[in-house]
């Protein structure tokens, strides 16, 4: 049994990468210390811990620092293997989880997050279509991929539950900003009830951030970067 | 000027015959080739031997060999790769009784390339570590195949990797499930979850950093080069200090981060030519790391020569009015 001191977790509570890592703990249950880094500041720990691009989430495991969320949830998959998995066991199904996982990272939520600085109505239209088509793509490859299970992972929630899964609350934040919805029942039926299943898992529940809170960091956050930028 | 010099050796895998050949021609003549899948007819008789975990694939693969009008006789396979390491010692047993011992010479395996990405050469050479042969079609940008369009619709980019009609994208993704697919030695990740982290973590910081900020010194001018070709040195002097003593960035052996850095290297003469610098004088450990890296078959067979990819560079820059 880890003790909570060989494992630390490096991370602030609104982000969606640290929200992986704590989940992929969480089903693997194992104890581990969680260190809030306080916003706008980096501690000693985290710059030491990872030099290279010095953002959270860090994992450090003993004295051995892993860094970047879906490396940090391959890795407690792959140390504490009497858990349940959390890649799948086959090659080519696992080929097909890390590349859904790396379109999130490098395509979708990108987008997602620039809804926020489009310049003009017409930009923010055009980025609301692209996420739009890019859910239109994860639902369709979450009926391939889920088989008709309640999970992308299959009966128990997996790699891609918990990489999409984890923005699931920031998705909730941007479609209140624009007054939209990006998972309906109509064009994202699949999606909608797995949000619902994954929302309450065990290994979820309580570290999920609430969509008001998220909500009301958003919003300051808005405020800073406007008073950031603002002419002196 | 980085001087370079392409060795030149025979083929030691003697079943790579006349698919390895084409994939040449192809390269250097800049053909397509077309291959019909269910129309391709073996030369030879293949002789495999197949672990029990994989009898579900290899039941698939059975399958669609038969409608390739190919014969199997199911037998012993000895490699030569197994003869020099003495048999093959799995690191992952699935089944004890039998060993998926390899070169498998697979009739359905095809990658969608292009010969100057530095992306389809880590495949390359994955796959010639592994000793898996393949045939390899060469895409024109500006006409993507259907072929690429249907097996890759999300980026429509290369490579792709097509095993059985299955696609499998991204480069490392790739070269992952090539590792894990034929996981007889060599191992290109390794087995402790701590290094492979760490593998992986640099695999990723390649991917976000020598490409983008690359590009920067041959396409870009005036302070934006300026601004590249310090950022380029930088990135190479982070990637040259977790190397340090070590013959590879694996450790003793060739692996994941060897393969996701190396194919860059046959750019390294375009870097310099168009952004006037030497790699040599600023990371010296790091190109003779490169210059042992190419004593190695997988890599010396996978890497254009450095000239061809600065022709192609220039070919380029005139085309898109960036010179």
């Amino acid at each position: 049994m880890t003790t909570k001191s060989e494992v630390k977790l490096l991370g602030a509570w609104p982000s969606p990468f640290v929200l992986r890592a704590r989940i992929a703990l969480n089903l693997k249950s194992v104890n581990y210390e969680f260190h809030e880094e306080i916003f706008g500041s980096k501690s000693q720990l985290l710059l030491e811990s990872n030099p290279v691009y010095k953002k959270i989430p860090v994992l450090i495991h003993g004295d051995k620092p892993i860094c970047e969320s879906l490396i940090i949830v391959q890795y407690v998959d792959e140390c504490w293997s009497s858990g349940p998995s959390i890649l799948p066991s086959h090659p080519y199904d696992r080929a097909i989880a890390r590349f859904w996982a790396t379109y999130f990272d490098d395509k979708l939520f990108p987008t997602m997050r620039s809804i926020v600085g489009a310049q003009g109505d017409d930009e923010r239209k055009r980025l609301l279509q692209e996420v739009r088509e890019g859910l239109a793509l994860v639902e369709d490859a979450f009926n391939k991929i889920s088989k008709g299970k309640a999970y992308f992972g299959g009966d128990q929630i997996g790699y891609l539950d918990i990489a999409f899964g984890s923005f699931m609350g920031w998705l909730r934040v941007h479609e209140a900003s624009n007054g939209v919805k990006f998972l309906d029942q109509g064009t994202t039926p699949g999606l909608v009830n797995w949000a619902e299943r994954f929302g309450t898992h065990d290994a979820v529940k309580d570290v999920l951030p609430e969509t008001g809170k998220l909500m009301e960091f958003a919003k300051f956050m808005k405020a800073k970067m406007a008073a950031a930028s603002a002419p002196k | 000027m980085y001087g370079y010099q392409k060795k030149k050796q025979a083929t030691p895998f003697k079943h790579l015959g006349s698919n390895d050949l084409k994939c040449e021609m192809a390269c250097q003549a800049n053909e397509e080739i077309e291959i019909r899948e269910n129309e391709y007819n073996l030369q030879r008789r293949i002789e495999i031997r197949v672990a029990a975990s994989e009898s579900e694939r290899s039941d698939e693969l059975l399958q669609r060999k038969s409608k390739c009008s190919m014969q199997i006789e199911i037998g012993i396979l000895v490699s030569e790769r197994g003869e020099e390491n003495g048999g093959s010692e799995e690191e992952e047993e699935p089944v004890a009784s039998e060993k998926t011992e390899m070169q498998m010479a697979e009739s359905n395996l095809v990658l969608l390339d292009f010969w100057p990405s530095s992306y389809g050469m880590r495949v390359k050479i994955a796959l010639a570590e592994k000793g898996v042969s393949y045939e390899c079609k060469q895409e024109d940008f500006q006409a993507k195949s259907s072929l690429l369009l249907e097996m890759n619709p999300v980026h429509q980019m290369i490579p792709v990797l097509i095993r059985n009609g299955k696609p499998i994208c991204e480069s490392l993704n790739i070269v992952e499930f090539i590792d894990e697919a034929w996981n007889h030695k060599p191992s290109l990740l390794p087995s402790d979850p701590y290094k492979r982290s760490q593998a992986r973590f640099w695999g990723d910081y390649i991917d976000k950093n020598v490409y983008s900020i690359g590009k920067r010194v041959w396409t870009g001018k005036g302070k934006e080069q300026e601004l590249g070709k310090k950022q380029f040195i930088e990135c190479l002097k982070i990637l040259e200090e977790e190397l340090g003593d070590k013959p590879y960035f694996g450790g003793e052996n060739f692996g994941y981060v060897d393969v996701a850095l190396v194919p860059f290297t046959s750019w390294f003469y375009t870097y310099e030519t168009c952004g006037n610098l030497s790699i040599e004088a600023e990371c010296p450990k790091l190109v003779a790391w490169a210059k042992r890296c190419m004593e190695k078959d997988s890599v010396a067979k996978s890497l254009p020569h450095p000239h061809k990819i600065y022709d192609f560079a220039m070919q380029y820059k005139q085309s898109h009015g960036l010179e």
